[in-house]
């Protein structure tokens, strides 16, 4: 065996060991490289806080350079959720059932001060859900009224660092299953679905 | 508004010719926006390397600090007229007797939930010693809510951050300094 | 203008013309509840006052939830309903206002009702179900009357003064 200093380290297996043009990584590594280089954001604007979403996938902040800026019109393409705005008690299973919609693994940045926590609707807010941490797990908090695009890109920089940091034995059991669901909504408010059907497919039947 | 009504202003099309039915005129018209944008200067602040330009750091709102008088005490006196002005309720003060001669109380625990603040500026108007003043930190982010509570400790130490590169407000921007 | 109108409208409809303010900048008059349509249609169709835009339709609950405050008002607790309307042809406004009951025959949770007009003018419709929503006024004869901005399911009229906000909505803990 071959010692690389005096500390009697053994060298690494197999990085650096081939010429320059070759490069060797972990399949971890790979991954978590790919992952974290095209995060998928979906369209997500509920109030004031997305024009400045809009503004961090534009030209002078441009979220592209962090693989981020492939905004998506459905849930199915998208990594990311950033919750940018006022949630209402009325949106709120709407925000849970698009979180449930989205492919593992998924990401969740609370952005702005209503979403975070009510903000200014805190106290006589009727309709404000007082954090959307109470609908879907979030992972990165955003504050601010509203947040400068720096900042949302400061979060995404750390949805990204989670992201290096995952681990592939440990991915196995990421598909938590989220106990309290919300009814599902249709167009004019809420159903009870009943409990012994599937409600994902009686859905057309219950609306009518 | 019926369409026979005398004050409405029929405007005609205009006829276009063969270039212009071609979508000539456009092509060129919308190449020619591309091709400027090519070679005009970039847009595009690369933002983790490069910092933004903040005009005018005292007087812009982001994280809070609590700030700290010449013997290195803190400031607030536990008025609690920040929490009072403060619209989503975000600061909590605990205010106890105090041990120096020259004030009557300070806080013994000052709490700011930096996640329900909306950077307002109304608790550094409010504040008759200048203790409480927002600085120009705007890129907060937190991975829990538990971080994102500033306690009088960490408040102090974003004093002692950025004491250097925004001195206490004068009188000028509205302090009493 | 509006001293014309009213006493033009006290002979065409008598006692149903129950108040009114001319000096104010916005002149109102004061209807009874069961009139209104009548007497929307007559301004409506009117070839002279021709108020052809209805601008909103106000619920505004008069109640004081503080005993202190409520002994230093001159009103009983009352719900108004304040329509605004336009005229664009003509270039006149006028405010039309209903006064109700807070509960119907004094009741608690029986809505107060008044007669819709949305017979008279289209964009009543959505105003009164936005009204019903936040003030909890039943307007008698609406095509369509259900909630606009709450949830189907929601429970009271959140505008109204004594309304107490939900602790929790389908499992969301509220504050």
């Amino acid at each position: 065996m071959t010692v690389s200093n005096e500390l009697n380290l053994p060298k690494p297996w197999i990085e650096g060991r081939f010429e320059e043009n070759v490069i060797t990584t972990t399949v971890e590594q790979a991954i978590n490289w790919a992952r974290q280089s095209s995060i998928w954001p979906m369209t997500f604007g509920l109030a004031c806080c997305a024009i400045e979403m809009m503004a961090a996938g534009a030209s002078r902040y441009d979220m592209d350079r962090f693989g981020a800026g492939a905004f998506r019109a459905t849930p199915r393409q998208a990594d990311l959720m950033i919750v940018a705005g006022t949630v209402t008690y009325k949106m709120a299973s709407r925000v849970r059932r698009l979180y449930n919609l989205m492919p593992d693994p998924k990401f969740v940045i609370a952005m702005g001060a209503c979403t975070v926590g009510g903000g200014p609707y805190f106290k006589w807010g009727y309709h404000v859900v007082k954090g959307v941490d109470l609908v879907v797990p979030v992972d990165v908090y955003v504050p601010g009224c509203p947040p400068r695009p720096e900042a949302l890109l400061e979060g995404l920089m750390r949805i990204q660092d989670k992201i290096r940091g995952h681990k592939i034995h440990v991915q196995k059991g990421t598909n938590i299953k989220i106990p309290d669901e919300l009814p599902l909504p249709h167009h004019s408010g809420y159903v009870d679905a009943p409990a012994d059907q599937d409600p994902l497919l009686d859905h057309q039947k219950i609306t009518g | 508004m019926k369409t026979d009504d005398p004050n409405i202003n029929w405007v005609e099309e205009p006829k276009l010719g063969l270039a212009g039915r071609m979508y000539l005129p456009l092509l060129i018209g919308g190449l020619t926006t591309t091709a400027r944008h090519t070679v005009s200067k970039k847009v595009t602040v690369s933002y983790p390397e490069q910092e933004p330009e903040i005009a005018n750091k005292l007087i812009y709102r982001g994280v809070h600090r609590l700030n700290k008088d010449e013997q290195g005490r803190v400031k607030c006196v536990a008025c609690f007229l920040c929490a009072t002005a403060c619209p989503a309720h975000c600061i909590d003060i605990i205010g106890v007797e105090s041990p120096w001669p020259d004030r009557e109380k300070y806080p013994e625990s000052f709490v700011i939930d930096e996640l329900r603040c909306i950077y307002c500026g109304m608790c550094e108007e409010a504040c008759p010693v200048d203790a409480v003043e927002l600085t120009s930190m705007y890129n907060l982010t937190g991975r829990s809510r538990e971080e994102m509570i500033f306690d009088k400790e960490k408040l102090l130490s974003v004093y002692d951050a950025t004491k250097d590169d925004e001195p206490m407000k004068s009188a000028e921007f509205g302090g009493t300094v | 203008m509006a001293q014309d109108l009213l006493s033009r409208l006290k002979g065409k409809f008598g006692d149903s013309i129950t108040g009114a303010n001319t000096e104010n900048m916005d002149p109102w008059i004061e209807v009874a509840p069961e009139a209104i349509v009548e007497v929307s249609k007559y301004l409506s169709t009117e070839p002279d006052l021709k108020f052809d835009m209805l601008n909103c339709i106000s619920g505004v609950d008069y109640l004081h939830t503080d005993e202190k405050k409520a002994k230093k008002v001159d009103w009983e607790p009352h719900t108004q309903v304040v329509y605004h309307l336009s005229s664009i042809s003509n270039k006149h406004t006028l405010v039309l206002k209903v006064i109700l009951p807070r509960w119907k025959d004094g009741k608690e949770g029986q809505l107060p009702e008044v007669p819709s007009v949305a017979g008279v003018w289209r964009t009543a419709d959505w105003h009164e179900r936005e009204v019903y929503d936040l003030n909890g006024i039943f307007f008698t004869g609406h095509p369509n009357l259900r909630r606009i901005l709450c949830p189907e399911d929601w429970v009271g009229h959140p505008l109204r003064k004594d309304y107490e906000q939900p602790l929790e909505y389908h499992g969301i803990r509220g504050r």
